[in-house]
């Protein structure tokens, strides 16, 4: 028997950040842009009372959230860095700016914000999306929101739509109070803390009882700024019977020194409300993803995730649902492609309490160049949560033997009255479907990129068509040069 | 022997801290002078020859020949990966056996040997005792050996069971290992397999877990061999406030090699089960197959069931799979039997024995099959 060699990446696995290894391969010019920064308001490195009590004041926050952050800061320094999952060891918070501010106000049209500013998200395709299909846009750029607009007829529905430090003193400023960060406590998570100390940015949304907006709401978050974190806070409301899609993309620049997303959503589904939270997440690979999502379904509701992870060097995302009143399910369908330099470590939680309430899962995760993609769950039933079913199926294709796809669900069931499955299979693209599709003419490049794609369709079909199309050609920039 | 404070069952890859299954508590103390009586139904073709734990601890550790396991990159490892010799508890009970231990009995099959009987050994624990022993298994290559081993006492009775295996099998040796847990209901029970598989050998083991009170089984394998092949099935019946917590772990080195972990039981009353499985594809087991199933069936309201069903790859051309069924008894089965005169407790027990049974009749000593046909029958008379 003898010792055998085996596949170690020292650059991913000591983590240290030094990026700059990391970061060749595709070219993914669409994103990849910088833009000057010279006149931009920005703290200092780090993570300080001073730098939090400054935030606060540039804010114009309420007092109760100045003492929240401070309260924030103070948990954040008594917790501990997560001893499970990806290493953070390169994330250095004394390097990271955690509040940078565009030279704007925010705008209410495209022709009021600045050309530079207007010009990165032009190249995005934002106005050109929110022209043709969106009900409403806000956009953010590193810290704060520059742009915020919801079309008229959305308006008149009574539909609320805001940044979040407009909906912090606004009319919806008790509502915001209420809810702000109780779903996600500070004492969550480390990053939880870190967030509720630093956020900035972000929207606000409700969506009064039996209003349905037929078309969705989009939030796109730019981070430009070199060893910056972005910290935005979604909270969204959709009262009873009401029914939103809201989708969230995100992107950045690439830089050799490690930048941090640490953003925070808040979802409430009263009764019989139903809401689709769709994201497709292209950091650039020098980003630590560390988000946390959560949402809270009543009686009756209905919570769909669609969930869509390429970039970023190291990501923690979990969407986490409490089905709480009965009858309540969610459905949540998620990809998650791992290249070079990638640690992603991806999946969902699902807590039952009501009686009858259903979830399923449909995942996919691929892995290339030494990529590390994991799915990581939690499936818990609750003691009063009879006859709550939950079915779960996740498939993983390794691309080539330099990487590495692991499955790590958890069950939790505690009551008798429960039908729970998990399903689970880990491959590669089978040889004959290779054959087949060469034979008929078609290069092997090409035929393994179709093959990838036919394996993410399950969860591009669930994206409206225009995102469906970004999401396609991420994953063919993705496989590019994979011969 | 001393009194037991110690975590075990270490999860591979470790999860969320707040779910409670990155490892197990255990803490017991020792209340009796008295130690099993120890019983063992030879066959010629193995030789029994004994050791001091630390020779035996030595002599065990060098037919690992240098297995690396320290190649994990994904997530946090977790501390099983310290053991030269790793098994299923790991390292905390290993050297809780080797300081409690005076005597390891190292059981051989000399290469080609085949032993028509089973080895039959079987720890009587009568009205309640403390002990702790463990064994090393090896088989020279081409080599097959059965081995039955049951701890066994009185119903009533208590005590700690504490049992450790280590099993080393030469190229092309095949060994049926079979573990049976028939104690009382006031017992801990601790069992820990580990296992070396070399080129072309098969470990196809067997574990039933029917008594004591709290249970803490785990086998860790390495097949570090091409085509070797690992089978682990096991069968239990919790109810009352019985725990068992379970942790199997296969690491695939080499091509073409199989894992098949397949878990069956019942769960009522306030008992608690957990289970981890983790099948472990490295670099280098190309052409290599793992499968987990877990099929599990909830009587009662106030039942605690947790599944960790882990697949870890760094290789691409395998096939690897797993599935968990957690439920109660369909409304439609209970119908069915219901038109027939079968009752509720009835179908239960029915479904219970189709669990267990099919399990159970592949051991090959009659009195320990006898032994689980009665803990079936008795299953659930105590509430």
């Amino acid at each position: 028997m003898a010792d055998r060699e085996v596949h170690y990446d020292p650059a991913i696995d000591n983590d240290k950040g030094d990026l700059s290894a990391l970061l060749e391969g595709t070219d993914r010019e669409l994103y990849d842009f910088i833009d000057a920064e010279d006149d931009f308001y920005k703290v200092e490195e780090g993570l300080t009372k001073e730098i939090v009590d400054t935030i606060s004041s540039e804010k114009h926050d309420p007092e109760w959230m100045h003492e929240f952050r401070l309260k924030s800061l103070d948990i954040y320094n008594k917790s501990r860095v997560p001893d499970w999952g990806p290493p953070i060891d390169g994330l250095n918070m004394n390097q990271i700016v955690t509040y940078v501010r565009p030279n704007t106000k925010m705008k209410g049209t495209w022709e009021e914000v600045p050309e530079e500013i207007k010009s990165a998200f032009d190249k995005l395709g934002i106005p050109k999306a929110e022209h043709e299909y969106l009900a409403g846009v806000g956009a953010q750029y590193d810290s704060e929101l520059v742009y915020h607009n919801v079309k008229d007829f959305v308006a008149e529905q009574g539909v609320v739509y805001t940044d979040m430090e407009s909906a912090l003193t606004g009319e919806y400023a008790d509502m915001v109070r209420e809810h702000f960060m109780k779903l996600v406590p500070p004492t969550d998570h480390k990053f939880a803390a870190l967030h509720g100390a630093v956020w900035s940015g972000g929207s606000f949304v409700y969506v009064p009882k039996g209003v349905s907006v037929k078309i969705p709401l989009q939030s796109y978050f730019r981070l430009n700024a070199k060893g910056a974190g972005q910290f935005e806070h979604t909270l969204i409301i959709v009262d009873e019977g009401a029914d939103l899609h809201f989708i969230e993309g995100c992107s950045a620049p690439k830089w050799n020194v490690a930048n941090l997303h640490a953003g925070c959503v808040e979802l409430y589904v009263r009764k019989n409300a139903r809401l689709r939270y769709s994201t497709i997440e292209n950091w650039s690979k020098n980003m630590y993803n560390l988000n946390t999502k959560r949402a809270l379904v009543e009686e009756g509701g209905r919570m769909e995730w669609v969930s869509g992870s390429f970039g970023s060097h190291v990501s923690y995302l979990y969407p986490t649902t409490v089905l709480h009143g009965d009858g309540a399910d969610v459905e949540y369908t998620g990809i998650t492609f791992a290249g070079k330099g990638q640690n992603l470590d991806t999946g969902c939680r699902m807590v039952h309490m009501g009686k009858n309430t259903s979830s399923l899962i449909t995942t996919k995760s691929l892995s290339k160049d030494g990529g590390i993609s994991t799915f990581r769950s939690a499936v818990e039933v609750r003691p009063q949560a009879e006859y709550a079913k939950s079915s779960a199926d996740c498939q993983s294709l390794m691309l080539d033997n330099k990487s590495r796809s692991d499955t790590i669900p958890e069950m939790d069931v505690r009551t008798g009255k429960a039908d729970i499955g998990h399903e689970a299979k880990i491959g590669r693209i089978s040889d004959e479907a290779v054959f087949y599709l060469m034979s008929r003419g078609i290069p092997e490049a090409e035929a393994r990129a179709m093959i990838v794609s036919g394996f993410a369709n399950p969860i591009s079909k669930e994206l409206p068509l225009e995102y469906a199309a970004e999401m396609n050609n991420l994953i063919r920039l993705e496989m590019e040069g994979s011969m | 022997m001393d009194n037991i404070k110690m975590t075990v069952n270490h999860l591979p890859s470790l999860t969320w801290n707040r779910l409670g299954v990155n490892q197990a508590a255990v803490a017991a103390e020792v209340k009796h002078t008295t130690a099993a009586a120890f019983t063992a139904k030879g066959t010629p073709a193995v030789t029994t020859k004994a050791m001091k734990a630390a020779e035996a601890s030595a002599y065990a550790d060098s037919l690992t020949k240098g297995i690396r396991r320290e190649n994990f990159i994904a997530g946090k490892t977790s501390i099983y990966q310290n053991q030269t010799f790793a098994t299923g508890l790991g390292r905390e009970f290993t050297e809780y056996l080797d300081q409690n231990t005076d005597v390891v009995l190292v059981y051989s099959v000399e290469a080609g040997v085949h032993a028509s009987s089973p080895m039959v050994l079987n720890w009587d624990y009568g009205k309640g005792a403390d002990n702790v022993s463990q064994q090393v298994i090896v088989l020279g290559e081409n080599a097959e050996a059965s081995f039955v081993m049951t701890s066994t006492s009185e119903k009533e009775a208590g005590g700690i069971a504490a049992l450790g295996t280590k099993v080393v099998l030469g190229k092309g040796a095949k060994l049926h290992l079979y573990k049976v847990n028939l104690l009382g209901r006031d017992f801990l029970h601790l069992d820990d397999t580990g296992a070396v598989i070399e080129e072309g050998a098969e470990l196809d083991f067997i574990q039933m877990e029917l008594g004591a009170a709290k249970t803490y089984a785990g086998c860790y394998a390495d097949e570090c061999g091409k085509e070797a092949k690992l089978s682990i099935r096991t069968g239990y019946a919790l109810s009352g406030d019985d725990l068992l917590d379970l942790n199997y772990v296969t690491a695939q080195f080499e091509k073409k090699t199989e894992s098949v972990i397949d878990v069956k039981g019942v769960l009522a009353d306030r008992s608690q089960k957990v289970f981890r499985g983790t099948i472990d594809f490295r670099n280098g087991s190309a052409g290599s197959k793992g499968d987990e199933q877990e099929d599990v069936l909830l009587l009662d309201d106030t039942v605690v069931n947790k599944t960790v069903p882990v697949i870890l790859c760094e290789e691409e051309d395998v096939d690897g799979r797993h599935g968990a069924t957690i439920g109660r008894l369909s409304e439609d089965i209970l119908f069915y039997l219901g038109t027939r005169g079968i009752g509720e407790k009835e179908a239960e027990r029915l479904m219970l024995r189709g669990r267990l049974e099919s399990i159970a009749r592949l051991i090959p000593d009659l009195d320990t099959v006898r032994g689980i046909e009665a803990a079936v029958e008795a299953y659930g008379d105590e509430e």
